[in-house]
């Protein structure tokens, strides 16, 4: 074969899965792009106010500004601008388009982006089906789906009390834990089997695409990559005792969060200890990782992080290096933390406030917030 | 009343100087309003102005490089998933450093590096995984076995990652020996004994094959 020939051939295969890929990919090329840091153009030669003038200008501005009361008001705007980030005033819409499922005294409810709930029943965690057509709720032993609006598909009894439902990629399986151990059914209800025994109290998580791969914990502090739907298992990592959460950024970036750390742990890696472990994020001294979410491109993860009274929203890139960034920091805490459908946004309920916040992933927004709304987010989903 | 007070927001930069370490402001993107024609703008503009925070000129760039870049990847790691990991990395990495790169060098052959770089760390795991874990690690492979069945494709699967990745720099994406052993920090009788080698299993594979 000659080296002309070898060119063509190889412009030539057609390769699987490029157009979906290429659709994936855009996304996150347009949000690693957006999420950059402002371009400063050169700085001027020639200054057209000498700098003298201009300062005895912002002085008498500043002057002039602070003993009126209007002027006061401004002063403070400046203040906030240059401190915190802004939040605009209260409104009653999401941002982005999806409903948020939300925990509150009552159980669970559905916030629909026009502002309309619906609440599901006394249930006390629920999750989103991938495509948001069902909730898995959960309530002392029993294991529910029911549809946004309420209405119940099916329940079923466990042995033990019910925790942490996720719903599989493909929505065709849902894990669960009851008691200590880790349990898997089908989407319809049906074909209940054990997945794991001895689990540590963290919730499972499936690794992104159709295989039914299922990551979770054991008491004893080892990282399982199962398949129930094969009744095998292997162990990704151990030492893990300290692990409360456990996500997929992609099918080969596991990411754990302890209360001081959160590690990226290559998928399937079983001969090199080292490289287990791709990577830590150590958060400050005294601060604890209270929740974590990955976007929806797997390209970033956030984290509420609090210390001294003070609970940060912080993003990371999902392979851990580069600087973090932190979104946000209110006193008090924040409870749950969820992704936008289209990973502009970030909410957290503000408990001490009975509201939400809507934290802006990209340049250019402000922070939102929505009242009245006690309810610890579960999720957002979907654009269906 | 500030935001501050009505909304419990605090000034964590300026009180926290631990916590300031990781701190940063939220940076705003200035927005172009030209509009941006991929096929009539050379690379340079476009990653001018990509830098400035155009949007449009970054999609322009991805639309033009994307195929390559995956090609590429996929050539190297001969998995869908990996390709559009290694290419979307490359991509992501890409949009990070554009301040860095030097504008009067090509993008594209910048590109490509990171994609085949980071295809071959994924072949690499891969190849791990398949080897140490068994019947049941290989469930969870990124292997694709059931891939396209092209002769050359098969017998490019033949070949290590890293023979993969200098037959794809030379004859995908016309690199000469020299700038394929920069990137990959090979010496160049290396790069020219693994192409020879290829040539020689890729031929010799094909003729086999009918």
């Amino acid at each position: 074969m000659s080296e002309r020939e070898l060119r063509e051939r190889l412009a030539a295969i057609e390769l699987p899965g490029e157009q979906g890929a290429r659709g994936r990919a855009a996304a996150a090329a347009a949000a690693a792009h957006a999420q950059r840091p402002p371009w400063r153009p050169a700085p001027a030669r020639r200054r057209l106010v000498p700098a003298g003038a201009v300062a005895l200008a912002l002085s008498l501005s500043a002057v002039a500004l602070a003993t009126t009361r209007p002027g006061h008001a401004v002063t403070h705007w400046i203040d906030d601008v240059f401190s915190a980030p802004a939040v605009t005033q209260p409104r009653d819409r999401l941002p982005a388009r999806g409903s948020v499922l939300a925990i509150g005294a009552r159980g669970p409810f559905v916030l629909g982006a026009g502002g309309g709930r619906h609440a599901l029943g006394r249930y006390s965690d629920a999750v989103w089906s991938p495509h948001g057509l069902y909730v898995a709720a959960v309530r002392g032993r029993q294991l529910a789906a029911v549809d946004p609006h309420g209405a119940v598909h099916w329940v079923l009894t466990a042995a033990g009390p019910v925790a942490d439902p996720r719903w599989s990629p493909d929505g065709f399986r849902i894990a669960y834990r009851a008691g200590a151990r880790l349990r898997v059914v089908a989407g319809d209800g049906s074909g209940d089997r054990v997945a794991g025994r001895a689990v540590a109290a963290v919730a499972p998580a499936w690794r992104p695409g159709r295989a039914h791969a299922l990551a979770f914990l054991t008491a004893r502090g080892g990282l399982l990559l199962g398949r129930p739907d094969r009744g095998t298992a292997y162990l990704m990592a151990d030492g893990l005792a300290a692990v409360r959460w456990i996500g997929w950024a992609g099918p080969h970036r596991l990411l754990a969060a302890s209360p001081g750390t959160l590690t990226a742990i290559a998928a399937g890696v079983l001969s090199d200890a080292e490289r287990r472990r791709e990577r830590t994020w150590h958060a400050p001294s005294g601060a604890t990782i209270a929740s974590a979410a990955v976007s929806p491109t797997a390209r970033h993860v956030a984290l509420l992080v609090q210390r001294a009274g003070v609970t940060r929203v912080v993003l990371l890139g999902s392979a851990l290096a580069g600087r973090p960034r932190v979104l946000l920091a209110v006193h008090g805490a924040l409870a749950g933390l969820a992704w936008s459908p289209d990973g502009r946004w970030l909410v957290a309920q503000q408990p001490r406030r009975s509201r939400w916040l809507l934290v802006p992933t990209s340049p250019g927004l402000r922070v939102r917030a929505l009242p009245g709304l006690d309810g610890r987010v579960g999720g957002w989903c979907c654009v269906r | 009343m500030g935001a501050r007070d009505s909304v419990g927001v605090v000034a964590h930069a300026t009180r926290d100087p631990t916590m300031a370490a990781f701190d940063a402001s939220l940076p705003s993107v200035p927005r172009s309003g030209r509009g941006v024609s991929a096929r009539s703008r050379s690379d340079a503009a476009l990653v001018r102005d990509a830098c400035r925070g155009s949007a449009a000129a970054w999609e322009a760039l991805f639309a033009r490089h994307w195929p390559q870049a995956y090609r590429a990847a996929y050539l190297v790691v001969h998995d869908a998933a990996a390709a559009e990991d290694a290419a979307q990395e490359a991509f992501v990495a890409a949009a990070a450093a554009l301040e860095r790169f030097d504008r009067r060098r090509p993008f594209a052959p910048w590109l490509h590096r990171i994609a085949v770089n980071r295809a071959i760390d994924h072949a690499r795991r891969a190849a791990r995984r398949h080897e140490a874990g068994g019947g049941v690690a290989g469930e969870v492979g990124g292997w694709d076995p059931a891939g396209p069945d092209d002769g050359l494709l098969g017998e490019l699967r033949a070949l290590s990652p890293e023979h993969r990745a200098v037959v794809v720099l030379r004859y995908l994406l016309d690199w000469t020996p020299g700038e394929i052993a920069a990137a990959l920090h090979l010496p160049r009788g290396t790069v020219n004994s693994r192409l020879r080698r290829a040539l020689d299993v890729l031929g010799r594979g094909l003729e086999e094959s009918g």
